[in-house]
């Protein structure tokens, strides 16, 4: 069995939870279930599109629903042998080289306008892609053909020659990044993912060896842009539930900095102020937005176009991030069908789908 | 800040309906004196600055008077006689349904002096009820009146209980048995409430005191993915189902009320009705008819010029005044035309006119089926056609018949054989200046200098006043005496026409451009009659 067809694990309901970091306790509510199970089959997962897919969850009120649904979405990627890093990172590379070499090289425009040529991409590939840490700058070789495992590199020496190199070993790519966008950061040093208090949580996981100690970035967590990290870091440590024996909700984050040094999975996004990153996102797969403002600061945002995205929507918050909304909403639906799910959703919440458009 | 998720949470899980309770007061004098705010309201122009600032000041008294816990004092009186500079809405500046309406509205402030708020008791017998039988409560009240509210409770002798005036109360809202709301729900404005109070409700039942009349904005608790479904007895979400239950409290009201006078009043029932409806609506008018045939419609508190004949010898004879205050026989100074526009003497005007007409006559007599399916080929497409090109074609008078649109007149022309004429060494398209001599006839300005503001008005009057006084006197009867004054320019000269007001008639609404034109009153009766 594939990971990505496991059966979705369900919270024990004989669990408690408390929302005040331990003072009260209840017994385990319909919609903790409901959003950890909304993280883990999150919107596109189960269809393996490749197109964007929005889900809106709306609640009542502030909640710990988008972290729950994190915590959902962490523990179904690291069953996941397609939640690595390594593999998508090449796949980017080869997209870039695509671009450059199929449209970019031969555009007849001065200026990159994608939106005048209709090209369909959203920027200009240069074909320079540069080393981490050497910052060893190489251009895609015009004569490399997309469909090439490893593309071949035109090394571009200081006195502006461009001597032809031949690196046939993947791992080199994987330092390799195109211009504009990040490395690949990958294996952080000896570190590995606690898997104890998911299977507590969760029943017993089936993960990936590979996943609990590889640093990943297709899964992000955007916080309020009312909160900085610090305090949506304070806010997820007053959820716990009874059977992690006093471990509350940020504890399972495993995002860099937020705790013991462990293998970084999950992307903090601080939309407070100018959006920042925990670790920087490359091609990310999903991202939980915690609010109106957390979801519309990620929806544009380039480093995380492309990405689906779940979101929890408040409808006790402020008029004003409503009429924002409402104004981003119908300027999607040209590319995206609006489409509420009938799924069987806690009393009080509602779920709005955005597909796009066959 | 507490987390409530659990309690919001179960709240929800445990009701599959909520309550909401519409108790409306019905108060004889406020009703009557919001009566008057309307329609006095409604009879304003808006994007005129006098009048604008008059309908502002009305809004903000009747927000105050639907959503706050008003108390009926002298500064109640004080606000409503602030309304008009010095208490006084006079019939010549403000039209005599104004000056009306607002002498009720006065009289009735000062009779509700010391009168208890019938809303203020209906919130405080809630308030009670609810802490009799056990149950916790929040009040959802306007900002401003927050200190007010929390007043009232300490005066019953009521527990504090949780005031609610923002979009940030309300999401520290603890989950009570009862919401108490004093007004309508607004989504803006002064009584502006938070739509979570439909969409997330954090109570079982819902309480709104509100007066008979009023009634909460149509998408309240609307939200980019929620929406309401409306019906009489139910307001169905995705997320919330709540249930109706009406009641209305009738308050005795011994006192007699001034009675309205027999002017008619078209404004709406409803306060937010009249004062939030959109900019560019209709405006609201009285026609001024000058002859058995033609008048003119005018917004009924903007100022006109006006001469009285037969005046007091302590009267003034022209005078600027409110169009809705004009009284039959009175003169109407109409501005026809200001400087020369040189192609547009009367003779040339009625050269050309009498020039299409005749050639329209004879179009007509030779084969009218063939000119009207010439011109409904060619666009003109309007209702009874054959019967208003004869209409058209009858000789020029004060106003010269003609198609309404100016694409109408084009082809009208065009399919007459009426082309190019040499006029002053130019060739000119003969419609052009044809259609020009009708927007005159008309009464609307091609001239920059009739863009009319206060100035100008006040130009006219002097000039006018002048011109009326001078010796030999001028005689002035029958129903239309043409003037040529000095304009406001130097050795320029504007034709203007005195009409002697026949009557006034209430109750039209129409657009802008039909405001201030002369024309058919048939035609201001059928389009723009309410």
């Amino acid at each position: 069995m594939k990971a990505y067809e496991i059966l979705i694990p369900l919270i024990s309901p004989s669990n408690k939870v408390s929302d005040d970091g331990g003072d009260t306790w209840y017994d385990l509510p319909q919609w903790v279930s409901f959003f950890v199970r909304q993280g883990m089959d999150w919107p596109g997962y189960s269809s393996r599109r490749q197109e964007r897919q929005i889900r809106l969850i709306s609640m009542p009120c502030q909640s710990h629903a988008a972290g729950l649904a994190a915590i959902g979405a962490v523990a179904r990627d690291i069953c996941d042998p397609a939640a690595n890093d390594k593999a998508r990172h090449i796949d980017g590379l080869m997209r870039y080289a695509s671009q450059y070499l199929d449209h970019c090289k031969d555009c007849k425009l001065t200026t990159c306008n994608p939106e005048f040529k209709r090209c369909g991409f959203r920027s200009k590939a240069s074909g320079r892609i540069f080393k981490a840490k050497s910052k060893t700058r190489f251009k895609v070789h015009p004569e490399s053909k997309p469909a090439d495992a490893v593309f071949k590199l035109l090394q571009v020496v200081t006195n502006g020659k461009e001597v032809p190199v031949d690196i046939s070993d993947i791992d080199y790519y994987y330092g390799c990044y195109p211009e504009g966008a990040v490395a690949l950061e990958v294996g952080i040093s000896g570190g590995r993912i606690e898997i104890n208090p998911f299977n507590q949580l969760l029943g017993n996981l089936d993960p990936i060896d590979e996943n609990l100690r590889t640093a990943y970035s297709g899964l992000c967590l955007a916080g309020s842009p009312r909160f900085g990290s610090a305090e949506t870091k304070r806010f997820n440590l007053g959820f716990k539930f009874s059977q992690l024996g006093g471990a509350s909700l940020g504890d399972l984050f495993p995002i860099k900095g937020w705790g013991a040094p462990r293998v970084p999975r999950l992307v903090f996004v601080n939309t407070r102020g100018e959006v920042s990153f925990s670790h920087m996102p490359i091609s990310p797969r999903l991202v939980i937005a915690d609010g109106v403002g957390a979801f519309l600061n990620c929806v544009d945002h380039p480093a995380l176009s492309g990405a689906n995205i779940l979101a929890v929507i408040r409808r006790d918050g402020r008029r004003d991030t409503d009429e924002d909304l409402s104004a981003k909403l119908n300027s999607l639906q040209q590319w995206y069908e609006r489409r509420r799910v009938q799924i069987d959703a806690p009393p009080g919440v509602s779920v709005v789908d955005y597909l796009p458009i066959a | 800040m507490p987390i409530l998720t659990n309690q919001v949470m179960s709240l929800a899980a445990s009701r599959p309906v909520y309550f909401f309770n519409k108790v409306g007061v019905d108060f004889l004098p406020v009703a009557e004196l919001r009566r008057c705010l309307r329609e006095m309201a409604y009879d304003l122009d808006r994007d005129d600055d006098r009048q604008g600032a008059l309908y502002r000041s009305m809004f903000a008294l009747i927000s105050e008077i639907q959503v706050s816990p008003l108390n009926f004092d002298e500064q109640f009186c004080a606000k409503v006689e602030a309304i008009f500079d010095g208490g006084v809405a006079d019939e010549i500046t403000w039209g005599r349904g104004v000056s009306e309406r607002f002498a009720r509205a006065k009289s009735i402030a000062y009779d509700l002096v010391g009168e208890l708020n019938p809303l203020v008791i209906e919130l405080i017998k809630g308030m009670r009820a609810s802490v009799s039988s056990g149950h916790s409560f929040a009040v959802s009240c306007t900002s401003r009146d927050r200190d007010i509210i929390r007043h009232i409770m300490e005066e019953a002798r009521l527990p504090a209980a949780p005031i609610v005036t923002s979009d940030a109360d309300f999401s520290q809202l603890p989950v009570v048995d009862t919401m108490f709301r004093l007004g309508p729900l607004l989504s803006w404005g002064r009584g502006v409430a938070p739509a979570a109070i439909l969409s997330a409700p954090r109570f079982s039942t819902l309480v709104q005191f509100v007066w008979v009349g009023t009634s909460d904005d149509s998408d309240f608790g609307d939200d980019p993915l929620n929406e309401f479904e409306r019906g009489n007895d139910r307001l169905v979400s995705q997320v919330v189902t709540w249930e109706f239950k009406r009641h209305a409290v009738v308050v005795e009201w011994g006192k007699p009320i001034l009675q309205p006078s027999s002017t008619v009043v078209h404004a709406p029932e409803n306060d937010f009705e009249v004062f939030r409806r959109e900019r560019g609506d209709l405006r609201a008018a009285v026609m001024i008819r000058i002859d058995n045939r033609l008048g003119v419609l005018w917004p009924p508190s903007s100022l006109v010029v006006s001469y009285a004949p037969g005046h007091g010898l302590d009267e003034q004879p022209v005078v600027m005044q409110a169009a809705g205050g004009l009284r039959p026989g009175q003169y109407l100074a109409y501005v026809k035309q200001v400087g020369d526009e040189g192609c547009h003497s009367n003779q040339v005007t009625e050269e050309r006119s009498t020039l299409w007409k005749s050639a329209l006559s004879a179009a007509l007599t030779s084969d009218s089926d063939a000119l009207k399916r010439r011109l409904e080929l060619a666009g003109v497409r309007i209702s009874s056609l054959a019967q208003r090109m004869r209409y058209w074609a009858e000789p020029p008078s004060t106003v010269i018949h003609a198609p309404q649109s100016e694409e109408h007149f084009r082809v009208l022309c065009h399919e007459l054989g009426l082309n190019s004429t040499p006029a002053a060494g130019r060739i000119l398209d003969f419609w052009r200046l044809a259609w020009d001599d009708i927007r005159l006839s008309r009464g609307e300005a091609i001239s920059a200098g009739v863009d009319r503001n206060e100035a100008f008005d006040r130009h006219l009057l002097v000039v006018l006043e002048q011109r009326l006084t001078e010796s030999p006197q001028l005689q002035i009867n029958g129903e239309r005496v043409s003037l040529e004054l000095p304009s406001m320019r130097d050795g320029e000269v504007m034709k203007v026409d005195l009409y002697q007001v026949q009557a006034l008639e209430d109750g039209f609404r129409a657009p802008i451009n039909a405001l201030k034109t002369i024309r058919e009153i048939d035609y201001f009766q059928t389009q723009w009659h309410q």
